[in-house]
């Protein structure tokens, strides 16, 4: 189970409005490479991990993930305050508000809804270290495509946090893996 | 607009616990490291002592921290994504 803290992982503190860069982050929300796949992808996976480490890895890291969902969701949030009609017009941002208003929706930076298609569970530990391994680099690559379109150093600050996460648990997923690997 | 004693206090409580929880990622793949385990039990302590700070002068942090008279405190605001909530 899981007990809920009031407070952010790392604080996200984002004083301008920017409707454009909202639909951007949104991705990291509900799409292909995000926290929500991400969290799903460990914290199911863990239920078929062979050893103590795979699943206290798994367990640790599934659970951080939802804490980055949360950054996530509260940058979007606080991107998409007192927006003009204008505003959502001209940025782009019209679609999205179509559908969920200035609501916190998981779809990807195109409008498509969540999907566990974006993951899998496949109860052998070799494929799935090897696609975990391969989800926090992707999302990386994606942190890495907002902070060249981002320009807020109130954006910038909290994605680098979270891309930097995705570089620490890459690691201790290799750790793992090798481990597995190197078993006689 | 948080306090500035308020932000830096959470910061403390954060802080901690964000260094806590990396240190438990690498003990998770390294369950032996005497190194590591003995930096984590330094970092908990730490985050436990500043947690019981915050909450002392600022409120809880979960529900079960609370220390509630009615109305019930817990739901009180700013949220975590509220702006204010942070700075």
């Amino acid at each position: 189970m899981w007990v809920y803290e009031k407070k952010l992982q790392y604080p996200v503190s984002i004083k301008n409005s920017n409707p454009k860069m909202a639909q951007y982050i949104i991705s990291q929300y509900g799409g292909p490479d995000g926290e929500l796949g991400a969290s799903l992808r460990y914290l199911s996976q863990r239920f078929s991990m062979p050893d103590t480490v795979t699943k206290g890895l798994l367990n640790d890291i599934g659970s951080e993930e939802l804490a980055h969902l949360e950054m996530i969701g509260t940058i979007v949030f606080q991107l998409t305050r007192n927006l003009s009609e204008k505003e959502i017009e001209d940025s782009g941002f019209g679609a999205y508000f179509i559908d969920h208003g200035t609501a916190v929706y998981p779809a990807n930076a195109s409008g498509v809804p969540f999907s566990a298609n974006v993951l899998q569970s496949k109860g052998d530990v070799l494929a799935d270290l090897a696609e975990d391994m391969a989800a926090e680099q992707k999302a990386r690559a994606t942190y890495d495509n907002i902070l060249r379109l981002a320009d807020d150093p109130d954006v910038i600050d909290p994605i680098r946090f979270l891309r930097e996460r995705e570089v620490v648990h890459f690691q201790r997923f290799g750790e793992a893996m090798r481990r597995i690997t190197d078993m006689k | 607009m948080m306090d500035q004693a308020k932000r830096d206090m959470l910061r403390k409580v954060q802080s901690a616990d964000f260094t806590a929880h990396d240190i438990a990622l690498f003990l998770d793949t390294h369950p032996c490291c005497e190194h590591a385990l003995k930096a984590y039990k330094e970092k908990v302590a730490e985050a436990k002592a500043a947690r019981e700070e915050y909450e002392k002068a600022y409120g809880p942090l979960t529900p079960m921290a609370s220390a509630s008279t009615v109305p019930w405190q817990w739901i009180e605001n700013p949220w975590t994504w509220d702006k204010g909530a942070n700075y």
